[in-house]
């Protein structure tokens, strides 16, 4: 009882200073402060001890202060404390503690914002507990989805979910994104996630990719995977490009990425694979990446290939991006600038700029 | 046949007939007529062309100082000769075709009696002829025919007036007087024998004369059209010919319009009237003799303004977001001006109601555009100008370009020549960001380098930089390193989705020397400054946990929701 009474007094004293900050042009909120702030993740924030309350308070405290509620209510009686005075800053605030809810009790906190009025408010709340509950129990969070009344706010809810699932789990983003109508919000989810798959099982997420049945998608789908697998394999991308892709802008994107991948790995390969290219701009971009690698790899080994191209713009390209490649190349080695410096950090010394709203 | 070698047959024509005639003609001397006089007689050419005979005497053998074209007598008188005197004389022929034929067998005579005491030789200008004409600067030949009546010849001395010009010591006595400008002379030839004395011939008048004086009018030119009340400049070009110019005037029929009295001779004839016109120079010279230019025809109409693109030029290349100034120039032609129109095809995509006339449309998107500009003047009546090509050219490939989260503008970026324009609203920070974003997929580690050279009409909080971030949603997590629209170097880091964006300030740097870098090794993203893109400062380093395929690219954050930034970037690395 004595930590809920704290927190009111702290509560009261973060409202009497908002009031007076919003009397100001351009508030700038305190826990915006740079020292507060800047740099330190919300992973791991400091619990502020009670002789800090006569001193700045900041978000952190509130929201590691949150972290520690034991009840529904503790919650409930903060978020509604940090209602609408209509900044943004307290309703990204008021975001955050519904998120540390979340990872706490989702469920819960799915509840609270479930009773919230439709709005804004609650758009960004259910955000929040989507994306806390998806990174704590994925299957709950899904099965919370499932639940929603179809709508546009459960569609919101099924990309949050959906994002936060592919970075781990791409295939149930994948049948979280199967549970939307087209869209240009959806496909990006497909795209995206189709790419983590193919990142780990490159093969399976082929397959995938060709069994769709919208063309278009099918061949933004196919050139995310091509572009993926050529992170490891640039001649099975490049199969896969001549194999499932239309000539196009698309084709040309996925050739000239996987082009920049391939030359790290196998430039020879890459090389036989751009000098089969139609002359368009998209040999010419492929041709850059792949001499510039090449030629900070194997100078010598370029030179040759490029000496052995008939005589065309390819090979003036080639020569031209060759001779730049190594100019720039001995810049870099004249400026004898082993590894990168840390900053000093007479920069945090610096005002801050104002943040306007 | 060259011309050599028909000269080489002419001659040798000419020494054929010469050699027929040569047999054919034998002079005989006919015998005294009277005292000083003496007849020669000689046989006839029988050529059937002969045209005439000459005949040659001479007080020297050999030596022939007169000649006397007697045409087709054979036989004449020859008088004026000194008693004591002696006379050589041969006769020659010549043909319709001019030529002639050699010397005949020379005969000499002594007129009867004996030379005076005291006889004195003759002399006498053969030429110039008297009252001859030359033009300035003239070469006039002097030619004097002495008879010596047994005295020895010295010289024979050309003068003009009192002025000696020259002389000659042997016989034929010639002087080539060179370089005569214009005026009147009196020539005369003076013989100089014995012991010094002095014979003069006649004197001669002849004069040289400027060559003639002209004048062109270049300017307007033969039939030129004009709008109504149009100022029409003439010019003139004079040739004086050493004449002294007093001034040029410039008349319309017989109306003097204007003059000038320097070189170059110009004149602007202003609101010159409707209708045809007949222009002339007149130039004005010497003592007040005039000379005036062939006459030159113009018509003054009422013409409608004409009106040229003066910008962009045609096939100037841009980069998306362009922003292309247009230019016009207009001839007013005496109409009124209400506006110029700049379009796109058929579409105005501007105006401008006052001289210059120009525009700059912006936020042009990648393509080609056929542009032009019209004139609007009079009752609203139009003239366009010739169309001119343009292209704007968009992002190469694997580079694409979209918004990110809400603006209220929609963004584009292009590149030309390895400078990308990215032009986009929206700000950075938050729980949430909007922007416009040009990217491509990272895949695994990676790295982007970039260089920001400039930064056009940035609002406050305005960012421009590169950043790695994982996934198209505003709230997804990402850093940002850029510049701000104050100048500083700045970090943005949100390092979970939807949390709070953090920021990190750095040094302003020189506006000149802005370079930027981020780098993904595993989880480890790092942010770099540099003022050279070789030497680079970490500004941070955080552990963030993406995806492992995320998106790279360009960034450019107005500051506003509403309003637009254009950044330009160059000298990009990118490692995807």
């Amino acid at each position: 009882m004595k930590k809920f009474r704290i927190l009111l007094s702290v509560l009261g004293l973060l409202s009497v200073m908002a009031c007076s900050l919003s009397s100001r042009p351009n508030p700038r909120p305190f826990w915006r402060d740079h020292k507060n702030v800047s740099l330190r993740s919300t992973n791991t924030l400091p619990v502020a001890k009670e002789s800090d309350l006569n001193g700045a308070i900041g978000a952190e405290w509130i929201l590691g202060r949150a972290t520690a509620f034991g009840s529904e209510a503790e919650y409930e009686e903060m978020l509604g404390l940090l209602g609408e005075d209509g900044s943004v800053e307290t309703a990204e605030l008021r975001q955050l503690v519904v998120r540390r809810w979340a990872e706490v009790d989702g469920a819960a906190a799915a509840r609270w914002v479930g009773k919230l009025p439709s709005g804004a408010g609650r758009r960004l709340a259910l955000k929040q507990v989507a994306i806390a509950w998806a990174n704590q129990d994925l299957g709950a969070a899904t099965q919370w989805v499932e639940g929603m009344a179809a709508g546009a706010e459960r569609d919101g809810v099924t990309l949050d979910v959906g994002y936060e699932a592919a970075r781990r789990a791409p295939k149930a983003a994948l049948a979280l994104a199967g549970e939307l109508e087209p869209s240009r919000e959806r496909n990006d989810l497909l795209v995206h996630a189709l790419s983590q798959w193919a990142a780990a099982d490159a093969g399976e997420a082929v397959a995938w990719a060709e069994r769709v049945s919208d063309a278009e998608l099918r061949q933004e789908l196919v050139a995310t995977v091509a572009v993926a697998v050529a992170e490891e394999n640039g001649a099975a991308a490049a199969e896969l490009v001549a194999r499932s892709l239309e000539a196009g802008e698309e084709q040309d994107r996925a050739a000239v990425s996987i082009v920049q991948r391939w030359a790290y790995e196998a430039p020879e390969g890459a090389a036989a694979w751009v000098a089969q290219f139609p002359d368009t701009a998209a040999r010419t971009a492929a041709l850059r990446s792949l001499v510039e690698i090449w030629t900070e790899q194997n100078s010598e080994a370029a030179a040759q290939w490029l000496a052995g191209l008939p005589e065309g713009p390819l090979r003036e390209l080639g020569q031209k991006t060759y001779e730049q490649t190594l100019t720039d190349s001995e810049q870099r080695q004249t400026a004898l600038i082993p590894e990168p410096e840390p900053e000093p950090e007479l920069d945090d010394a610096l005002p801050l700029p104002p943040q306007e709203n | 046949m060259s011309k050599l070698s028909g000269l080489a047959v002419i001659k040798q024509a000419l020494n054929l007939f010469a050699a027929i005639i040569c047999a054919a003609v034998w002079l005989f001397l006919g015998g005294q007529v009277s005292a000083g006089q003496v007849t020669l007689t000689w046989d006839r050419n029988p050529e059937p062309d002969i045209a005439g005979y000459y005949i040659y005497q001479g007080s020297e053998s050999g030596n022939y100082t007169n000649v006397i074209n007697v045409g087709m007598s054979t036989t004449n008188t020859v008088s004026d000769l000194v008693e004591g005197g002696a006379y050589y004389f041969a006769v020659t022929a010549y043909n319709l075709s001019g030529l002639e034929s050699g010397f005949s067998n020379e005969i000499s005579y002594t007129v009867p009696g004996v030379v005076k005491p005291g006889a004195v030789p003759r002399v006498a200008l053969t030429s110039p002829s008297v009252g001859q004409i030359f033009r300035a600067p003239a070469t006039v030949t002097l030619a004097a025919a002495v008879t010596a009546n047994g005295s020895p010849i010295t010289k024979v001395q050309f003068l003009n007036g009192g002025t000696l010009l020259g002389e000659d010591t042997t016989s034929p006595y010639s002087f080539n007087w060179s370089n005569v400008s214009a005026g009147s002379y009196t020539l005369l030839a003076r013989v100089v024998y014995g012991t010094g004395q002095t014979v003069n011939s006649a004197s001669m008048g002849i004069s040289v004369t400027n060559p003639p004086l002209s004048i062109a009018l270049t300017s307007p030119t033969q039939g030129q059209r004009f709008g109504a009340l149009a100022t029409v400049n003439l010019a003139a070009a004079v040739t004086a010919n050493g004449n002294p110019i007093s001034k040029v005037q410039f008349l319309n029929g017989g109306t003097l319009l204007g003059e000038d009295t320097s070189a170059p001779y110009t004149f602007s004839w202003s609101n010159a009237g409707v209708g045809s016109h007949a222009l002339v120079a007149r130039v004005i010279y010497g003592t007040g003799q005039a000379v005036n230019s062939a006459s030159v025809g113009i018509s003054v109409a009422t013409l409608p303004p004409s009106i040229a693109l003066t910008s962009p030029t045609q096939g100037q290349r841009y980069a998306a977001p362009a922003t292309v100034t247009f230019g016009a120039s207009v001839t007013a032609n005496g109409n009124s001006i209400s506006k110029v129109q700049f379009l796109n095809g058929s579409t105005v995509v501007g105006e401008d109601t006052t001289a210059p006339y120009s525009f700059s449309w912006s936020s042009v998107r990648a393509g080609s555009y056929t542009l032009l500009a019209r004139v609007v003047y009079g009752s609203w009546q139009t003239v366009n100008s010739a169309s001119r090509g343009i292209s704007v050219l968009g992002l190469p490939a694997p580079w694409r370009t979209r918004n990110i989260g809400s603006v209220a503008v929609e963004g584009s970026a292009g590149e030309v020549g390895g400078l990308f324009s990215v032009e986009g609203a929206g700000r950075l920070g938050g729980v949430s960001d909007s922007f416009r974003f040009v990217y491509q997929p990272l895949t695994g580690d990676g790295e982007i380098v970039a260089r920001v050279p400039s930064m056009a009409n940035p609002q406050p909080n305005g960012h421009f930089g590169v950043m790695i971030r994982e996934n198209f949603t505003d709230y997804s997590s990402f850093i940002f390193m850029g510049v701000g629209s104050d100048g500083y170097y700045r970090a943005y880091l949100r390092d979970l989705s939807g949390q709070i964006a953090l920021v990190k300030n750095s040094i302003r740097p020189a506006p000149s020397a802005m370079w930027v870098r981020l780098s993904r090794k595993g989880e480890n993203l790092l942010a770099f400054r540099s003022g050279d893109g070789v030497a680079w400062t970490q500004i941070f380093a955080r552990k963030i946990t993406m995806a492992a395929n995320v998106q790279i690219g360009l960034v450019v954050a107005s500051g506003s929701a509403t309003a637009l930034s254009q950044g330009t970037f160059s000298d990009f690395v990118v490692v995807p």
